[in-house]
């Protein structure tokens, strides 16, 4: 097994309370959170992993998590609160 | 840990009297906020900073604020000055110290429930959704965006809803934090013996402590204890001196005798809902020293053109003197948080 250092870097002007967790798509027993901004992550080389990025704040905050080291991930991932609403959840894969 | 510098501006015009909605750096309404924008006043700004004027016919200040903030929590360090500090303030919030210069250290930590279920079976339940409406699978699953796209078709909310609220865990988010003011300001009056002019400067200080939850999407609840000390003027008058000399008398008017020094204890229950057509933002403040009760509830009618919410008519209400105001603002936005 190789290990991967995956860094996650979240970057706003606007939204400060957020949750990154990261599992492994075939094993959901391996969760793991960012908690500290940024954050790197030792990962299985070659292995799909799934994360979600959760974020409370205001209507037309904006976000952007940048993700480097993976083989496979899409970065940066921009986001925005919607009208009306005080969150945004986003989820995706990435292969480390 | 980041920590960052941004300027904002805002400007909050109230065309009639007695606006005291959000206007307070150190309220519970300022820990909620977020940074960098021109939303400073709420409960926990976030990190960065900024720096905001807003004005009312009650209260203008403006401030300058600092943070640094992690993932899960923020510290926030304001400096705020009133742009306007004449006469004594009756401010539905009850807030003492609206009129001080001040500097208010805010800490806040939110708490994120665990999802309750794997990541893998939300990205896959949102993929069965996306692949039903013909949309893309290769972009991620942006729940919220299906959520606002198709919040006309009942079904397809409702199994969205279901995903969100899996996502989010069974306890809603929880957010938790505490401030601490130090304030000072010059109190002019006249003497209650000679009625000549003098002036003292007092110092007042808060400490306050908050609670509050999320409740995914679109509304928060928050509570706040505050305990506080700070002086407010003397009641006001005019005194006509007697004067021997001709048949004219000066008169002066202004506070008669030296500030009143004021204890609170101040219980705030605030709640922020957004609907389609509108937001709301009232608070109920209760001041267990002086059993003061007020009543503020801003209500945001218009929104901009990126359709936030920017402005209102406020209500508010206080037990001292019985006193009902009513304002229209515009440019302030409705912030949760």
């Amino acid at each position: 097994m190789t290990t991967k250092f995956i860094k996650f870097e979240f970057k706003s002007s606007d939204i400060d309370q957020y949750s990154l967790i990261i599992q492994k798509s075939n094993d959901d027993d391996f969760h793991e959170e960012m908690v500290s901004n940024p954050h790197t992550f030792s990962l299985e080389s070659d292995v799909e992993y799934v994360y979600m990025l959760r974020v409370v704040g205001n209507s037309g905050d904006k976000c952007e998590l940048v993700i480097s080291g993976a083989s496979k991930a899409r970065t940066p991932v921009k986001r925005k609160i919607n009208a009306g609403q005080n969150s945004d959840t986003y989820l995706d894969l990435l292969i480390a | 840990m980041k920590h960052g510098i941004s300027i904002g501006f805002i400007i909050s015009l109230i065309s009639l009297p007695n606006y005291a909605a959000d206007s307070d750096a150190v309220s519970l309404g300022n820990a909620l906020n977020s940074v960098g924008q021109a939303k400073v006043d709420n409960i926990t700004s976030g990190s960065g900073s900024s720096f905001e004027l807003t004005a009312g016919e009650k209260d203008k200040r403006v401030s300058l604020k600092w943070g640094i903030s992690s993932p899960q929590s923020v510290f926030t360090t304001v400096f705020s000055v009133p742009a306007d500090s004449d006469g004594n303030t009756d401010l539905a919030n009850l807030d003492g110290l609206a009129k001080y210069n001040k500097v208010t250290l805010n800490y806040k930590r939110t708490l994120f429930a665990k999802p309750t279920v794997s990541l893998i079976d939300l990205k896959t339940s949102c993929e069965k959704i996306q692949n039903e409406l013909n949309l893309k699978t290769d972009e991620g699953c942006a729940l919220n965006d299906l959520i606002a796209k198709y919040d006309d078709n009942p079904e397809v909310l409702k199994q969205l809803l279901e995903i969100n609220s899996k996502a989010w865990g069974k306890t809603p988010t929880i957010f938790w934090g505490g401030t601490a003011t130090y304030g000072s300001k010059k109190m002019d009056y006249l003497d209650e013996n000679t009625f000549k002019k003098n002036d003292e400067t007092k110092y007042g200080w808060s400490i306050s402590g908050y609670i509050g939850l999320f409740e995914t999407l679109d509304s928060v609840w928050a509570l706040e204890l505050k305990r506080e000390e700070s002086y407010k003027d003397a009641d006001n008058d005019i005194k006509c001196p007697p004067n021997s000399t001709n048949d004219f008398v000066s008169c002066i008017s202004g506070s008669i005798g030296t500030p009143i020094k004021e204890s609170k204890n101040i219980i705030s229950l605030h709640y922020r809902k957004s609907f389609k057509s509108f937001s709301i933002s009232p608070s109920i403040n209760f001041d267990d020293k002086s059993d003061e009760f007020g009543v503020d509830i801003p209500v945001f009618l218009f929104t901009s053109s990126d359709k936030q919410f920017v402005g209102g008519i406020n209500l508010g209400w206080t037990t001292l003197d019985d006193d009902f105001t009513f304002g229209i603002f515009v440019g302030k936005a409705f912030s949760f948080f």
